[in-house]
């Protein structure tokens, strides 16, 4: 049994039953070849390095799946094909990942947004928000009618340097 | 008879050796020599593959990371996978 990995870039405003409908699919086309399907992770949402298909942002998917090396081709084919009809909405990108026999069942991944413990502006959204709080004026000292007095001192210099 | 006089090196000579010898010792592939990073290079694992672009985000030759033939090739490959899944950028925009 040969292992595979595909992971996959969807859109970032895919629904839960849209995801469910797109595991099950994914699930149906691994069993078609009587191959086994370990693992189907949801990694969340991340920004991506440059826009794909007009989205700043996308859901990625990793699927891991163990498929006889007889059918290994059948099965990438049929993947390509629900990819580019069926999910074409759906899915972006997808890319196909033979890994090693010794291959660990854990990996690294990047931190997505939903992970994230810092703020989810757009950095440069959020250095524009810290220049507009640089330049903002300080607000003068609210003037009360009952304390006079509180507007006197600042007049009381220019009267003693006279 | 005459006496043979034995020439001090100078220090110069010595120090112009150790900067020879200093840039003709290869650098250790650091995926060959580190039990570590076994495994490490893998499109998924971004903070390890952003280390050997550049800020422009070309990838290094292997004379400049140290890399050997076998683990560049297969890190640039995964850059390459990475690239394709927008997890790494083409050309970063600053």
């Amino acid at each position: 049994m040969v292992r595979y990995e595909t992971l996959m870039l969807i859109r970032p405003d895919i629904t839960r039953d849209e995801f469910s409908s797109l595991e099950d699919d994914f699930a149906r086309l691994v069993d078609g070849v009587k191959g086994k399907l370990s693992a189907f992770d949801r990694w969340g949402k991340y920004r991506l390095c440059y826009p794909v298909q007009k989205n700043s942002y996308g859901v990625y998917a990793l699927a891991r799946f163990e498929v006889a090396p007889d059918a290994m081709g059948k099965l990438l084919n049929d993947v390509q094909l629900h990819f580019k009809i069926k999910a074409n909405d759906v899915v972006m990108r997808h890319v196909n990942c033979r890994l090693a026999d010794d291959a660990p069942q854990g990996y690294k991944r990047p931190d997505s947004l939903d992970t994230s413990s810092e703020s989810r502006l757009d950095p440069s959204v959020r250095r524009f928000a810290k220049t507009i709080e640089q330049d903002a004026p300080e607000s003068p000292a609210p003037a009360t009618t009952q304390d006079p007095e509180a507007v006197a001192p600042e007049e009381a210099p220019s009267s003693n340097e006279a | 008879m005459a006496k043979k006089f034995k020439l001090k090196v100078s220090q110069r000579l010595l120090k112009k050796k150790v900067r020879k010898q200093a840039y003709l010792t290869k650098k250790a592939c650091r995926f060959c020599t580190n039990n570590e990073l076994k495994g490490a290079i893998d499109y998924k694992n971004v903070d390890v593959l952003k280390g050997f672009q550049t800020e422009r985000g070309k990838i290094l030759p292997s004379r400049v990371s140290g890399n050997c033939f076998f683990h560049q090739r297969e890190l640039s490959r995964h850059i390459k996978l990475a690239r394709t899944m927008a997890l790494l950028p083409y050309c970063p925009v600053n």
